[in-house]
């Protein structure tokens, strides 16, 4: 390999994109070129000069409002809202004939779209919050259980079972769904996770649209939201509402009641 | 409940998941999308425009996604995409027609002929900040920009920059080389203008 060869591949060793037979050649080479190792060497510097800079930016930047902003957006489109440089899509007499239908769907499925827009304020948030820690289970933060536990039974009149069925407690922290400070415990089964709740019950309260829909089971009743994406169980005890959620609908939350002792 | 509110009532439920498998797989991206919108952009402004297009349009175009493929490099085409047809400037930058003058190497070429001590870089390193550096990035047309943003920002490979610029991988190749040299001009003349080295005398 000659410099001229081993200049042309100068980028590409850096960039870690040649292969291994050319930078085998290009090593070779710098090994008895002077010049060309001088120059390799800076480059190679000059470029990881720029990537430590570059590296760095902006990573500290707050994106609260940014992200807020963006959820809004989605928020926009899943109702539907017509999108902004999307209707050239559409000729004046398609137009006319989605307006006559939008109107119709509007009157026929407002009292559907009602129904989700409860949805969306009332159980997403704790869908979502479940959701995170089923995904992946390093988001979850764990805090000091006992003193979790302890502050639960307190506040709440509450125990906290260590094992339910075949699930064993994890963890838990405190968490603000709803604007509510509540407490977010995780049991597992080793390949499940089932998410427990306990709010103040002066302070959450069951969504009004369950509350014709109750299930007694033990003499405690179950509010029972059961949703594709993830499913809610509501109860009361003392002063706290529970909430279970799984996104596993083979198991049947109906079964898992945290601790039924009033303190 | 009907069949038809049925089919409807499952709908709603399917956008609900669509919406929090959108919330957990894209919306974790958003640091690295606007790091790279806001060196693409230039402003804040612009850039938290960009991102939020981006995130409106691969939302619209979610259940095009293939779950499991490169989540990332799929957001980082959309936006590019959107950075290239709305806000790349049109005229051409007047850098990018003396690109071709500066030679390869160009600071191997100049530092090393200023007989300084060994590692001349080094010296020259020390004076430049980060603030100096995303000046000269600033600086670069457009169009190489793109392209050294993402490679340097983003550690994209040549491909993945090829299949986000929609750019046959020679391009890539091409405008990263010329970046490079653009950037080594940039902060040369940098440091001459502010005294951190003195032009060799001719």
């Amino acid at each position: 390999m000659n410099c001229q060869e081993a200049l042309n591949l100068l980028y590409e060793i850096i960039d870690k994109e040649a292969s291994e037979i050319d930078t085998k050649q290009v090593e070779e080479h710098l090994k008895n070129c002077r010049n060309c190792f001088e120059i390799y060497r800076m480059e190679q510097a000059i470029h990881d000069f720029l990537n430590e800079k570059t590296k760095n930016y902006d990573s500290s930047v707050s994106l609260d409002r940014l992200k807020s902003k963006v959820v809004k957006k989605l928020d926009e489109i899943d109702k539907g809202e017509s999108p902004r440089g999307q209707t050239h899509f559409f000729n004046l007499g398609t137009k006319m004939l989605v307006a006559a239908a939008s109107l119709v769907l509007l009157i026929a499925g407002g009292f559907y779209l009602s129904k989700f827009y409860n949805h969306s304020k009332n159980f997403l948030p704790l869908e979502k919050a479940h959701w995170a820690v089923a995904q992946n289970i390093n988001t979850f933060k764990n805090d000091d259980l006992a003193s979790q536990e302890s502050k639960i039974k307190k506040l709440f009149h509450y125990n906290l079972s260590e094992n339910i069925s075949n699930y064993t407690l994890l963890g838990g922290h405190p968490e603000n769904i709803m604007g509510v400070e509540m407490m977010h415990f995780i049991y597992s089964n080793g390949n499940n996770l089932i998410s427990v709740f306990i709010a103040p019950a002066d302070k959450f309260f069951i969504p009004s649209s369950l509350k014709s829909s109750g299930i007694t089971k033990d003499q405690i009743t179950f509010y029972d939201h059961n949703c594709r994406g993830c499913r809610l169980v509501y109860h009361k005890v003392n002063s706290s509402i529970i909430i279970t959620a799984s996104t596993n609908h083979d198991f049947d939350l109906l079964d898992f009641i945290p601790e039924l002792t009033a303190i | 409940m009907s069949d038809r509110e049925e089919d409807k009532f499952l709908t709603k439920k399917e956008e609900h998941n669509k919406r929090i498998t959108f919330e957990t797989e894209a919306l974790p991206h958003m640091d690295a999308l606007y790091r790279t919108a806001l060196r693409m952009t230039k402003n804040e402004n612009d850039a938290e425009d960009l991102v939020q297009e981006a995130y409106t349009k691969a939302y619209r175009f979610w259940d095009k996604f293939e779950s499991g493929s490169n989540c990332r490099a799929w957001l980082f085409k959309i936006m590019t995409n959107i950075f290239i047809n709305n806000y790349r400037s049109k005229s051409r930058s007047p850098m990018a027609l003396n690109v071709d003058e500066i030679d390869d190497n160009f600071l191997y070429g100049q530092l090393s002929s200023l007989d300084l001590e060994e590692n001349p870089e080094k010296k020259f390193f020390s004076k430049i900040f980060d603030d100096d550096v995303k000046k000269a990035i600033d600086n670069l047309p457009d169009d190489f920009r793109v392209v050294v943003v993402l490679s340097f920002l983003d550690g994209f490979s040549y491909q993945e920059i090829a299949d986000i610029t929609d750019l046959q991988l020679g391009t890539v190749k091409s405008r990263l080389h010329r970046g490079r040299k653009l950037l080594q001009k940039e902060l040369y003349d940098y440091a001459i203008k502010n005294g951190f080295i003195k032009e060799k005398t001719k």
